[in-house]
């Protein structure tokens, strides 16, 4: 889909830098990502009956450790393309601009995240430092770095990003209230944020010594928090206007939050026992279309972009 | 003055009369289009943002424009350029020109 606009399939996965915005197909490759990332999904599901019914782990953990880190990467890749080019189509002092930086800079820090995370400190074959003699004794940083890049770097950054965006839908007069129903989700998410960090007061009376780069990570709930009212305010502001291209994008960055927040649940219930294998596997499935909504957001963006300069109506 | 000038000097009133009749009433015809067609040219207008903006956005957006629909671009394109970037929304508005007000 994004070769039939002339655009070569590593351009289109954001390997290889994009020479204009003319470049790339956004709709073409939107649909795209939607079909890849589903169809990871299926095999991922899949996988995990197959692991159910036969009791072997290792289905599942080859699923992660490559095809599904390969898709991380890619819609990481992808999220960094298009946010950049959503950056460059707005002019040095538009409110927008602002917003499209701090997301491009989000985008990076996933990249570099996933990076460390899915390959550099993977015992794949894709892992070029494999072989290296630091390696051993270097994975265990690398991924801790990966963690603090692709957790607290990149919330920090996506939060500054959609305030500015919130900002634009107020002074446009677009922006709307939160339901009853959304101030309560939120009570509810800021009750296991208290939940949780008082798991980890007791555990720290009991003797726990939390490492530096596990303290790093502190702020990525609280992030998390702040991402979910700003995603609510989009999705309530979005319905209000009824559908459009531009709400799209916002409404993708609401679902990807929602989703990141569900799979950050389970690795917390995972991590203090509250929730058991093969069941915590559920919620590490969560960060695939959690990763497609956030390539997706960009994409929509730029399609209405280049839709509005071609002087047509985007296409559905 | 005689008969014939008469008649004559009647004849050029009646035409120069007749002619400030004709020139009222097309006067009249091309300010009722005009009039008729903006409703029009707005609705149009809102057609073409709705697919961005949404339409209950746009409805609000063409809800703030006068009754002249002097401040029909600037309005429009003010909320297009806070979400799609000023050159984006400044080809728009040439789009929105050319078919839409210049052909109405």
């Amino acid at each position: 889909m994004c070769e039939a606009e002339g655009v070569s399939f590593a351009r289109a996965l954001g390997l290889l830098p994009v020479r204009s915005i003319r470049d790339t197909s956004p709709l073409g490759c939107a649909t795209f990502i939607a079909l890849v990332t589903a169809a990871h999904l299926a095999v991922g599901l899949a996988v995990l009956a197959v692991y159910l019914l036969s009791g072997n782990a290792v289905w599942v953990e080859q699923f992660f450790r490559v095809p599904g880190a390969l898709l991380l990467l890619a819609l990481a890749g992808m999220q960094l393309a298009y946010s950049f080019l959503a950056w460059r189509g707005f002019d040095p002092g538009e409110p927008m601009r602002a917003a499209w930086g701090f997301i491009s800079l989000a985008a990076a820090w996933e990249v570099a995240g996933t990076l460390a995370i899915q390959i550099l400190s993977s015992g794949t074959i894709m892992n070029p430092l494999r072989g290296a003699a630091f390696w051993p004794d270097a994975a265990g940083w690398i991924r801790d770095a990966g963690h603090i890049a692709g957790g607290t770097c990149r919330f920090a950054c996506l939060a500054t990003g959609l305030f500015y965006a919130l900002r634009v839908y107020r002074h446009a007069g677009f922006l709307a209230r939160l339901l009853w129903p959304d101030r309560l989700i939120l009570l509810g998410l800021a009750g296991y944020i208290v939940w949780e960090f008082a798991d980890l007061g007791i555990a720290i009376q009991h003797g726990k010594h939390p490492a530096a780069a596990e303290m790093a990570e502190w702020p990525v709930d609280p992030l998390l928090w702040v991402l979910l009212l700003e995603a609510m305010l989009l999705y309530r502001s979005v319905r209000a206007m009824g559908p459009g291209w531009i709400g799209r994008c916002w409404m993708a960055f609401g679902v990807g939050v929602a989703l990141v927040s569900l799979g950050d649940i389970s690795s917390w219930a995972f991590a203090y026992g509250y929730l058991r294998w093969p069941w915590v596997a559920l919620g590490w499935y969560v960060w695939l279309p959690a990763s497609a909504a956030f390539a997706l957001a960009p994409a929509y963006q730029l399609h209405a972009m280049r839709a509005a300069s071609a002087g047509g109506a985007p296409t559905r | 003055m005689g008969e014939g000038e008469r008649r004559e000097a009647d004849g050029a009133a009646g035409d120069e009369m007749l002619s400030r009749i004709r020139g009222a009433i097309g006067e009249w015809h091309a300010r009722q289009s005009r009039e008729s067609s903006l409703p029009a040219v707005k609705g149009r207008v809102g057609r073409e943002i709705a697919p961005y903006l949404g339409p209950r956005a746009s409805g609000r957006i063409l809800g703030t424009v006068s009754e002249s629909a002097d401040n029909l671009l600037s309005t429009v394109g003010g909320v297009m350029s806070l979400f799609l970037g000023k050159r984006a929304a400044n080809r728009f508005l040439d789009h929105v020109v050319e078919d839409i007000l210049v052909r109405s």
